[in-house]
């Protein structure tokens, strides 16, 4: 060797590297065969040796071995207790939507459940209240269908309480459509149940419909109805009221009006506003060129109040798509133009407007006397950034927004008078995919009801907050969900029953209250999964967590163990090799970070930095080398005493040469020993840290399992939760201490005869 | 004593410097933290800008760096700590209370782990081998692995919530009954603030004493061996006194070295133990002020506790050299 340092500045052959790379691994496998055999005298040594294998095992082997899946939640029907009912369909069909049929009477149960399918087959199922068979609580009870034949092919259906009931069902045919009215379910005086009581012919196959929001027509008071259709050019629409004294008959009054607009392309829903305000009741007309706003002429007896005549009057105003003389492009399409109307309809807001969005995001309002702008506003989602508005609807507390980004499907609220996404731009919840119904509001509930494309069903709350998740059993959902109708009072908050039509041919209905009863204990659950450990509060299986979390925690563990050893070695040799004043400042500054409450300042470093695994790496790293510095230094100390170091220094070796070259092998020994305590104690810190918030909320570790457990408050009430995370760290850090207690034994000898 | 109050004035002198540099640093982390408290005010919805202008001058934060850190090393040093940021109050008001709890609670389980300590591990290690030596070690060793917040939960569950015996949280409450007794009476002070501790001074404790036991059988073996124990049984002593004067006394040596890391940690422990506990105390809250971003408080708090992390390693060192002359030198 020492021919090889004097011969320094000539570049080695292979050859001398290959015999040196040769002797390097038989001295290091030696070193390692008799480290090994004193290592595995000690039998916690080879038992924390075993568990830490088990947990690097896991680890690695993580997705294979874990029950579920990593981002696996428990489906609604284990976690979400609600009465439900399920009813085979009796009929074959391509079934497009149900329909829920409530009574005209004051509560407007519910009472029957239409199955609709496009060849104009549909089952009526009676459906009321009562002891439900399965779970012998209260709930709803499916009666068996009759079968009834309704026109085929159906773009519009809605039920409309009006004196009595109606179904108005528009059916399309090569040259334009029909309006079909069918009495509903009740058989009245004059017609039977499903009776087709009058219809209507169309010259052309409309696009678009006003809305008429569940059923109930524009003017209550005088029971007076208006919807119209649209296509590219024309306008239709159709103006009921019920017979009077005054001209008794069977039938209502129908009043038909049409309107041709040539000059410009209809791109949207009319609205047709019948609200009998002072400045006249109006039918709005989206085109290319802009918003066209008629009058409506009401013929009215002034001595008897009765309306004779409806017809569509002259031009009130017209406005272009613009928002500060800026022009916008206007989101088209049948729910383009909504006028936010509040739930009694005949109630004058004094500030009615009709309002449009456009694809930049923004929302408009446009009076409805003038067309003047009322308010306008860019939205903004906090922490969305691309998103387009689709459509928009009415709900009683706000204008509904639905949209879109890239891969998700957005509802939001927005405020009436500002067109504000709530008070700090949070009201809005997003989806795993497109809307494919419109978002029913259930007034007796505070609720909204919509699915998704997949045939997920949502609820959320009246501040557009997800609350519930639903895959409809059977396969899921096949027809947009539908808000059925309450077959209790009206305004309790029980008896709200949502229905779709599932994949496996059946009609199922479940009720929007439901009891969210996650975190589940372990056991099996009527989806047929089987949770060992039981889940969480938001149904994630809590071993495939436990499994998962162990990378996280490995790597955690390791690197700010590593880091932190790294430095207390440096600084150890360097100060025990240079004794003097380097050591002494040395020395001082481990003695300062040595008396400091670590925990305390990693807590003020993790506020600061923010949570993330590798700023906890790093901020373990800074704090903790002190111990490991005092140590490493006093061993340097002794070894520098030895006679090798001399002959090495004799022998002209500088000092950088001697200090990693010869010292720091012989001190290595002592830096993996507390390697491993460092890494224990990496473990638990990590987990504190995290359990007090400042953990790294994107990647699941232990400590933040049993965050999660503290911030739900169910910490009290799921052991199944509490104990295996805490079981975890202990385990594992356990198992590192009894590795060092072992390595501690080889390293000093004197403790061996213990 | 030889040495001694020499010794003391060096280590004291030792002790400041070692304050003021914490203090530094201290002061040095609370620039350096991304958010600044003018940030915190504009998130409020209505603020105007000479409100922000008012505050930043209120608070001293439109001054040069160095003119601020010196205010504010004399502040510390006065205990002058100022307004707290999100209550209208002076710090100091908020943390007199929490102050004497915190170390009630610390400060008691750290003392009566050491004491325990102590006599069990140079017990253990006087009669080495046996069951009760290997199973006080594995007991140890499992709970000084466990995190501290975990055992607490646990304890929680178990004796607070399922078994009832003691409270969930808090620190005094008026509406307990205990005993029949009176409730502005001091005994019943006592007892409920007794009651109310129990918990979180146990977990502390058991925490504490797996550290100090295991520190203290190791560093008992050590001594067993020497040669002056062999010769002081030998020469008939009984073995009581042989194993404490002088096996013992020489044994805690290590110990009280470690009482300065164990102390260091312990604070930590009673940090997270306070949360879990929901007990009113220093650790509570310096977290709630870490999360609010209340600067004022949370240096305060941060000062506080490291400062009795000084006095206790002080205090400690004074211990040691009283038992271990070597160390005046």
């Amino acid at each position: 060797m020492t021919e090889n340092e004097e011969r320094k500045d000539e570049i080695p052959d292979s050859r001398e590297f290959q015999v040196a790379g040769q002797r390097a691994l038989k001295k290091f496998i030696r070193g390692f065969a008799s480290t090994w055999k004193l290592y595995r005298q000690s039998k916690t040594g080879l038992a924390g040796l075993s568990i830490v294998l088990g947990f690097f095992i896991v680890a690695i082997f993580a997705p294979w071995l874990a029950p579920y899946d990593k981002d696996f939640r428990a489906p609604a029907i284990d976690t979400f207790i609600a009465d439900y009912a399920s009813k085979n369909l009796t009929a074959e069909g391509n079934w497009t939507m149900v329909v829920g049929l409530t009574s005209p009477h004051r509560d407007h149960p519910l009472e029957r459940v239409l199955a609709y399918s496009e060849d104009g087959t549909t089952l009526a199922y009676p459906v009321s209240r009562g002891i439900n068979e399965l779970t012998g609580e209260s709930g709803i009870i499916v009666s068996d269908p009759s079968e009834i034949q309704l026109p085929a092919n159906a773009t519009y259906f809605s039920l409309v309480h009006y004196s009595t009931s109606f179904l108005f069902i528009m059916n399309t045919t090569d040259e334009g459509a029909v309006l079909y009215e069918y009495n509903s379910y009740q058989p009245t005086t004059t017609h039977v149940a499903f009776e087709l009581v009058d219809s209507h012919n169309l010259s052309f196959v409309p696009k678009y419909n006003s809305n008429l929001w569940n059923g109930f027509s524009f003017v209550v008071q005088s029971a007076r109805m208006a919807i119209a259709f649209a296509d590219d050019h024309n306008v239709w629409m159709l103006n009921k009221r019920p017979p009077t004294v005054y001209d008794p008959g069977e039938d209502a009054v129908n009043f038909v009006n049409t309107l041709a607009v040539d000059d410009a392309t209809i791109i949207g829903n009319p609205l047709v506003v019948d609200g009998d305000f002072d400045n006249g009741n109006m039918l709005f007309v989206p085109t290319d060129q802009g918003i066209r706003a008629y009058f409506l002429n009401l013929t009215k007896s002034t001595l008897t109040g009765v309306v004779s005549d409806i017809t569509i009057g002259d031009l009130a105003w017209t406005r272009n798509y613009t928002i500060e003389d800026e022009p916008f492009e206007p989101v088209t399409g049948n729910h383009m133009l909504v006028f936010p109307y509040p739930y009694f309809p005949t109630t004058p807001l004094g500030k009615e407007y009709v309002v449009v969005a456009s694809n930049a995001g923004e929302v408009v309002a446009f009076d409805r006397v003038t067309g003047n702008t009322s308010w306008s506003n860019k939205l903004i989602l906090t922490g969305i950034r691309d998103f387009e508005i689709t459509s928009l609807y009415s709900s009683p507390d706000f204008i509904i927004m639905v949209g879109k980004t890239e891969t998700r499907g957005i509802i939001a609220g927005l405020n009436k008078d500002t067109g504000r996404v709530g008070e700090n731009n949070t009201m809005f919840a997003t989806v795993d995919s497109y809307l494919n119904s419109d978002p029913a509001y259930v007034s007796g509930q505070l609720m909204y009801v919509f699915s998704t494309e997949p045939g997920d069903i949502y609820l959320a709350n009246s501040l557009l907050k997800i609350n519930a998740t639903f895959a409809a059993p059977g396969g899921g959902a096949v027809t947009p969900v539908s808000f059925l109708g309450n077959i209790y009072i009206e305004m309790s908050r029980g008896g709200n029953y949502f229905g779709v039509v599932t994949a496996d041919d059946k009609l199922f209905m479940e009720t929007l209250t439901g009891v969210n009863i996650a975190p589940l204990p372990p056991g099996s659950y009527p989806s047929g999964n089987y949770y060992p450990l039981g889940t969480d509060w938001e149904g994630q299986d809590i071993l495939t967590q436990v499994m998962f979390g162990t990378r996280a925690e490995l790597m955690v563990g390791i690197t700010a163990a590593f880091f932190s050893v790294v430095i207390g070695t440096i600084v150890g040799l360097v100060a025990g090799f240079y004794s003097g004043f380097i050591d002494d400042i040395l020395m001082r500054t481990t003695d300062v970070m040595l008396s400091l409450p670590y925990l305390v300042i990693m807590l003020l470093f993790a506020a600061a930095f923010g949570p993330s695994l590798m700023n906890i790496v790093i901020i373990f790293a800074i704090l903790s080398w002190a111990g490991i510095a005092r140590v490493i230094r006093s061993v340097t100390l002794s070894i520098k005493e030895r006679a090798f170091v001399d002959a090495a220094t004799v022998s002209g070796a500088s000092d950088s040469r001697l200090i990693f070259r010869h010292i720091g092998p012989n001190v290595l020994p002592y830096t993996f020993l507390y390697m491993t305590f460092s890494i224990s104690g990496a473990i638990v810190t990590e987990a504190i840290l995290a359990f007090l918030g400042f953990g790294d909320p994107t990647n699941i570790t232990w400590g933040m399992m049993l965050q999660y457990l503290q911030i739900s408050g169910h910490s009290l009430d799921a052991p199944w939760w509490l104990l295996p995370p805490g079981i975890a760290i202990t385990l594992l850090s356990l198992a590192f201490y009894l590795i060092g207690r072992a390595f501690d034994e080889v390293v000093n000898p004197r403790l061996r005869k213990r | 004593m030889a040495g001694m109050s020499r010794y003391i004035v060096a280590r004291s002198i030792q002790t400041f410097v070692t304050l003021l540099i914490i203090l530094t640093l201290i002061f040095i982390m609370f620039e350096s933290l991304p958010a600044k408290p003018q940030d915190l005010l504009r998130t409020a919805p209505n603020i105007q800008q000479s409100q922000i202008d008012y505050m930043t001058s209120l608070y001293g934060y439109d001054r040069p760096v160095l003119e601020r850190y010196a205010m504010y090393m004399v502040n510390m040093l006065t205990f002058d700590f100022g307004i707290s940021f999100s209550r209208a109050e002076t710090v100091w008001n908020i943390l007199e209370d929490r102050i004497p709890r915190t170390m009630i609670l610390f400060g008691g389980a750290t003392i009566l782990a050491y004491l325990i300590g102590i006599y069990l591990g140079a017990l253990i290690a006087w009669k080495r081998g046996g069951v009760l030596d290997g199973s006080t070690v594995v007991v140890s060793l499992v709970f000084y692995n466990m995190p501290s917040f975990w055992i607490g939960l646990i304890f929680l569950v178990i004796f607070a919530s399922e078994l009832d015996w003691f409270p969930l949280t808090g620190w005094y409450d008026e509406t307990d009954s205990i005993l029949g007794l009176d409730p502005g009476t001091f005994l019943f002070k006592i007892l409920d603030i007794s009651w109310h501790m129990f918990l979180p001074m146990l977990v502390l404790l058991l925490l504490s004493l797996a550290g100090t036991v295991l520190l203290m059988r190791t560093a008992m073996l050590d001594v067993i061996g020497e040669n002056y124990m062999i010769t002081a049984k030998a020469i008939g002593l009984p073995e009581r006194k042989v194993l404490f004067r002088h096996g013992a006394r020489n044994a805690m040596l290590p110990v009280v070295t470690s009482f300065i890391i164990a102390f260091v940690f312990a604070i930590g422990g009673a940090v997270v133990l306070e949360n879990v506990f929901s007990f009113p105390g220093m650790g509570a809250l310096y977290i709630q002020a870490l999360l609010q971003l209340d600067f004022p408080v949370a240096e305060a708090t941060l000062y506080i506790i490291t400062l009795m992390v000084l006095l206790g390693n002080f205090v400690a060192d004074l211990l040691y050299s009283y038992l271990d002359p070597r160390v005046r030198i």
